[in-house]
């Protein structure tokens, strides 16, 4: 670890990052006076600056360097999680985002509730969103104190605190404006990065991804058998799981949605997705040039990258790090460092973000207050919430060292998959979905999503220590989102009550307003 | 004054734009869903193919070029989406909100 920690290389782009950020959040305090500035920037993001800032929130640390370890540590395995995650896209904006614009104002709960039981919905959509941010927030705040402390030779206690009290100034103090302003420069930042090793990498290979690939199997331990299926998944199942979890459990996830308030028309929202996906998809495509980069170029028992017992210096997950300092000496490695650290905060800070709305807009104002609530109260409470958040999120930080980030991170996004994604698709697409269904399937989802997540191997074995899981599965998206489809469908099909009739009759007015924006904020007839 | 959304919604405009979502959205989900699940069902149950070099003396495999493909298919399929959507589904949107708000 002496070989990373103290770069002075590092500490100065570190603190430029720092510096930065800190300056657009003091702009963006200023600047926010109003519920719409702290949760949507006033709307006021173009289409190709919200595609930046999603696709900041949506690579974090625990993807880029993480997906990069993978690939590193499994090879051609690991390239499912680069193709789910970018496939998830599509589906996202055929499916979700237009209606989500159209539908909702800070947050999918608003969605759930268009048609159906306002109180009812809210209670679910935030408990869902909550038991995801949280579990998200977890697997971010691990990274970010393990990868500051291999990077720039802090304790993990204090990285994590350090994390935890920025994400309370970036959120607390400049709500959406501010955490869309550092994403979109994490953005940049990250892209260019990637850019540069990618493009160093390929210079030594003249080019040639056969060359690269070559000797990438010359250099790698596993020989060939990088270039194969079967070092990390282990079965079929395994596969299915994470493909699934993959491709659905974006549509779940509250801050990522959340990101399609902050433009002013669903066009720009459906710019926003075209863009993101181009960003994510070209620096996917990169992550597969990092990753058989970092087999060919860090040969194992070099002893600057690796520590006498074989390891990688600081763990696999800095594998993207110690490839930049191979192509591009320190310079490069202390930009890359600086960027990684951009990385978590900014995640971290749009994830703190969703869970103010969930709890000062939707469970504060729309359950406690029925709609009433005084917005002055509402922006300082979301306040109070980042406040309560960051404390939280430190707190577990704390409890949670050591453990596997991307595992935690895919266990998020299975029961985003598991119970966001049905209700939030049926409520939009089934006219026959009442609040019966909706809210006991979800919350049946919910909660069997949590237990076998608990029970499973990733956790009950793995964190708990116990010799055997419960639950068989990896992760529960293959038995429980098929649950929650059956169960809100049952529990639908089957409520003849008074209020079922009224919420269907309302299904053909949602769906005007969904397809067309018609009575939407900042809708078409409005603007005149 | 909003036209009333009942008028609204047997408007020649919406129920053109309904179908012609309904077709554009469905066919182009389905299409990334099966050409997605067509390689994940291959990694799964049929690795070898995937493992497979395109050449004789090459390490490029087959996989290493359907995924890459993939994820370029999925931008294609946004950017032909957000083309489409702007230039039939935006001026039936405007044609309705035009009559609403008259």
């Amino acid at each position: 670890m002496s070989g990373l920690s103290g770069e002075w290389s590092s500490i100065g782009m570190f603190s430029v990052v720092l510096a930065v950020t800190l300056l657009i959040t003091g702009w963006a305090a200023r600047r926010t006076t109003t519920t719409a500035d702290f949760y949507t920037a006033n709307r006021s993001l173009s289409g190709l600056q919200n595609g930046l800032a999603i696709t900041g929130d949506y690579i974090s640390a625990g993807t880029f360097l993480g997906m990069t370890g993978l690939l590193y540590d499994n090879g051609f395995d690991a390239t499912l999680y680069l193709v789910g995650a970018v496939v998830a896209w599509p589906m996202l904006l055929l499916l979700i985002a237009e209606p989500l614009r159209n539908l909702g104002k800070y947050s999918f709960a608003d969605v759930c509730a268009f048609r159906l039981d306002r109180v009812a919905m809210r209670i679910f959509a935030s408990c869902g969103s909550l038991v995801v941010v949280i579990f998200y927030l977890i697997g971010q705040i691990v990274a970010a104190g393990a990868l500051i402390q291999s990077l720039f030779g802090m304790p993990y206690d204090y990285a994590v605190i350090l994390v935890g009290v920025l994400m309370i100034v970036y959120v607390g103090a400049g709500g959406m404006i501010a955490t869309s302003w550092v994403q979109i420069i994490k953005a940049v930042l990250l892209l260019c990065s990637g850019t540069a090793i990618s493009f160093l990498v390929l210079l030594k290979f003249d080019f040639s991804v056969d060359r690269l690939l070559g000797a990438s199997v010359a250099a790698s331990p596993h020989g060939a058998g990088i270039l194969s299926s079967g070092m990390l998944l282990k079965s079929p199942t395994e596969i299915l799981t994470l493909a699934i979890t993959l491709c659905f459990g974006v549509m779940g996830l509250p801050h990522i949605l959340m990101r399609f308030f902050t433009v002013p028309t669903v066009k720009a929202a459906r710019q926003s997705a075209f863009w993101a996906t181009g960003f994510i998809g070209y620096f996917f495509l990169l992550a597969f040039i990092i990753g058989y980069g970092a087999i060919a170029l860090l040969p194992m028992g070099d002893p600057a990258f690796f520590a006498p017992d074989g390891k990688l210096l600081g763990g696999n997950n800095l594998a993207a790090v110690h490839l930049a300092h191979r192509v591009g000496g320190s310079a490069l490695m202390g930009f890359v460092s600086a960027v990684a650290f951009a990385t978590i905060v900014a995640v971290v800070a749009g994830l703190t973000l969703s869970a103010a709305a969930t709890i000062a807009h939707d469970l504060y104002g729309e359950v406690l207050q029925r709609g009433a609530a005084n917005e002055k109260r509402i922006l300082l409470l979301s306040r109070l919430t980042a406040l309560a958040i960051g404390a939280i999120a430190i707190a577990l930080g704390l409890l949670f060292k050591g453990q596997n980030i991307a595992s935690i991170v895919t266990t998020a996004l299975s029961i985003a998959a598991s119970v966001n994604f049905p209700v939030l698709l049926l409520a939009i697409y089934w006219e026959r979905l009442t609040t019966r269904g909706a809210f006991c399937g979800g919350m049946i989802g919910l909660v069997s999503a949590v237990v076998c997540a608990v029970t499973g191997p990733k956790v009950w074995v793995d964190v708990l220590h116990h010799p055997q899981p419960i639950f068989p599965l990896g992760y529960p998206t293959l038995v429980v989102m098929p649950l929650t489809f059956f169960l809100c469908w049952m529990l639908s099909s089957t409520d003849s009550a008074g209020k079922a009739a009224v919420h269907r009759a309302a299904f053909g007015a949602q769906t005007l307003r969904a397809q067309t924006g018609i009575g939407a904020e900042g809708s078409p007839e409005r603007r005149s | 004054m909003l036209a009333s959304a009942t008028s609204l919604s047997v408007h020649p405009a919406y129920v053109e734009l309904r179908r012609r979502r309904r077709q554009c959205c469905v066919g182009l989900s389905l299409l990334i869903l099966i050409a997605y699940f067509g390689y994940v069902l291959l990694l799964a149950y049929a690795p070898s193919v995937l493992a497979q070099r395109v050449g004789e003396t090459r390490f490029l495999t087959i996989g290493l070029l359907l995924g890459p493909a993939l994820i370029v298919l999925a931008w294609g399929i946004t950017g032909f989406y957000v083309r489409w959507a702007n230039r039939h589904f935006d001026p039936l949107v405007e044609a309705l909100a035009r009559d609403a708000r008259s």
